[in-house]
């Protein structure tokens, strides 16, 4: 009963308020497809049922010419309907890692904790130096997978 | 031949009288050879045996009295036999104690539709031919009207739609009754076949206090026909044939001939006692509870309470989400847009923590589910059944809801078991829909899906569109 599901995946709780729309986490560093496979179990409780959806995500398209799936770019979670991020952390920094983390519309995707330092990490898939080396990635793409790497920091 | 040769007349006696012939004379007839008589050498010296109200007018209906008060008190008269063979007016006589009143049918009608004339509940005998009549009816005999002075046409052949007509004939001359009947296209059985059909349901007039299940609730009735599987189309055949003009059933204390209507308030149908019969539903006379018939005429038919409100039968209607997989998470409910409608109803006070219901202060409507969830906010409580305000809980409330508080019932709200999620419920108007479906976790986990879409009166599938996700 509530408005807050709480989501456990790898390990991580991610908790979902239904009524604020803020998912609040723990953890130092936030992997972005760890959030995407828990906001999607969040989407499909009784409580989440009732409420659109969360988000939606792209990318992990696949890169490598030999078809090995190894070299993806990266996932790009857009949070919908203003959902927001709160990491419950008291001190030190909050890291988003492996992918992108946007707002529709366009906004920040934090919500409010001036104790904690917000930094983003590029992608880990789509900064491997073998992107330069895939025969099926055109220059456009190079720049397109550089440019879609969500970064910020405050 | 003539009426001179049809007809003697004692003009000591008074008497009038029928000898011979099938001519059938009009008043003014009659008149006219009684006078012709009276002017005779050997009718002068008698009483003069007819007088007329009025000028002659062979257009109009005569009204005629036959005299017993002259100087030799004769006491002109017309027996019962005599009258048929006159029309187009009245004849009064025994100062008055005695008048045969004019009555004649007319209307549209199938050629020789058989018309049969009902004086006090009985049956006049038949005098006639078929197709519209025009006849002298006793009305008054000793000084007395004879049932206030009504009579009832009726023209109901099997087959054919009926009539029924009342007039009253008090006031002597002549009185029309409107007679329409048209071949009846619903009438498929014969009068025997009908016959054995009748015999296989059960009438039984008294009042109840039934259900449709329609969300009217439950209404007053005035009796109740149980068909007994019978198909409505053959009972309708069966209730003509029970108030035909030859039938011998009886209907609430009345002789099927006769019978009309169940209750005297109500607004009768002639043509149809029991209601009509028309694009393969009955509609079903006033007062009439109808049951034991079997699903495939579950729409077939239609009823007026005792109120004068019609009731139909409800409706079946419902949404299945098909394209599922076992383990998808499925949510229907009504809104628009794209946008659950979570305001549908609101809490009515004294909601409580530890109850076992929910009480809305709107009506429940009747395409809510038999089972299901509501939802208040995002708490979440499985109900069991609903009546009226009141949903019945399989749990009890988690916690105290203030009075207003918004609330709603998704008609599907269930983790999919199978391939498809259906709810079946009664239909009340079409409802727009928001459908959810989700599947977050392992190898089938998709894209959610959300649509639109709209229940109207007749079941939707909605099959899901399954897009992997990243």
């Amino acid at each position: 009963m509530g408005s807050v599901v709480d989501i456990v995946y790898n390990s991580n709780t991610y908790s979902f308020d239904f009524s604020t729309y803020i998912v609040t986490v723990g953890m130092d560093k936030l992997l972005v497809p760890d959030l995407y496979k828990a906001l999607r179990l969040a989407e499909e409780t009784d409580t989440g049922i009732g409420h659109k959806a969360i988000a939606k995500g792209e990318g992990l398209a696949v890169l490598d010419s030999d078809g090995s799936d190894t070299i993806q770019t990266a996932l790009t979670v857009t949070l919908f309907h203003g959902w927001l991020v709160l990491s419950s952390k008291t001190s030190g920094t909050f890291a988003i890692k492996n992918g992108n983390l946007v707002a529709d519309p366009p906004g920040s995707v934090f919500a409010e904790n001036s104790l904690v330092t917000y930094i983003g990490f590029f992608s880990e898939s789509g900064t491997i130096a073998r992107v330069s080396t895939g025969s099926a990635v055109t220059e456009q793409d190079k720049i397109d997978i550089v440019n879609g790497v969500w970064g910020y920091e405050r | 031949m003539g009426i001179e040769t049809d007809f003697s007349v004692d003009l000591d006696s008074g008497d009038i009288r029928h000898v011979s012939g099938t001519t059938v004379y009009n008043v003014l007839d009659l008149h006219l050879y009684l006078q012709d008589l009276a002017d005779d050498a050997t009718g002068i010296d008698n009483d003069n045996p007819s007088v007329l109200a009025g000028k002659r007018d062979a257009t109009k209906p005569t009204v005629l009295t036959l005299p017993n008060d002259g100087p030799l008190a004769t006491e002109f008269n017309i027996d019962d036999d005599a009258s048929q063979y006159i029309n187009f007016g009245s004849v009064e006589q025994k100062g008055g104690d005695e008048l045969y009143s004019g009555f004649k049918t007319i209307g549209g009608i199938v050629s020789a539709s058989p018309i049969y004339v009902v004086q006090n509940n009985s049956k006049l005998s038949k005098f006639w031919s078929d197709g519209h009549i025009q006849i002298l009816i006793k009305a008054k005999t000793g000084g007395s009207l004879i049932d206030n002075g009504d009579v009832t046409a009726y023209s109901r052949k099997y087959g054919q739609t009926y009539s029924t007509f009342d007039v009253n004939l008090a006031a002597g001359s002549e009185t029309a009754a409107a007679i329409a009947t048209s071949i009846d296209s619903a009438i498929t059985l014969s009068l025997a076949a009908a016959q054995t059909v009748f015999g296989n349901i059960t009438i039984t007039p008294g009042a109840v206090s039934k259900d449709l299940g329609n969300g009217n609730g439950a209404k007053p009735y005035k009796g109740v026909i149980n068909v007994n599987g019978e198909a409505l189309s053959d009972v309708y055949q069966a209730l003509m044939y029970a108030t035909n003009e030859t039938s011998t059933e009886t209907i609430n204390g009345v002789p099927g001939w006769r019978y009309r209507k169940l209750d005297a308030a109500y607004t009768e149908n002639a043509a149809y006692p029991f209601g009509s019969f028309a694009g393969g539903k009955w509609f079903v006379a006033q007062g009439w509870w109808i049951e034991g018939y079997g699903a495939g005429d579950a729409q077939a038919f239609e009823l007026i309470d005792d109120n004068g409100d019609t009731q139909a039968p409800p409706v079946s209607t419902g949404v299945t989400i098909g394209n599922l997989i076992s383990g998808d998470r499925v949510l229907v409910a009504i809104g628009s847009g794209g946008v659950i409608d979570k305001t549908q109803y609101t809490l009515a006070s004294g909601n409580d923590s530890g109850d076992g219901t929910i009480v809305i202060n709107e009506t429940i409507p009747a395409d809510t589910p038999n089972t299901g969830f509501v939802r208040i906010g995002d708490d979440r409580y499985e109900y069991t059944s609903w009546s009226g305000s009141t949903f019945t809980l399989s749990g009890t409330l988690s916690q105290s809801y203030s009075s207003g508080t918004d609330c709603y019932v998704p008609l599907i709200d269930v983790e999919a078991t199978s391939s498809s999620e259906t709810v079946t419920v009664t239909y009340v108007s079409n409802r727009d829909l928001v459908i959810h479906v989700r599947h977050g976790s392992g190898s089938e986990a998709i894209v959610p899906f959300s649509t639109t879409g709209t229940m109207s009166s007749s079941a939707t599938t909605i099959n899901t569109v399954r897009q992997a996700d990243v």
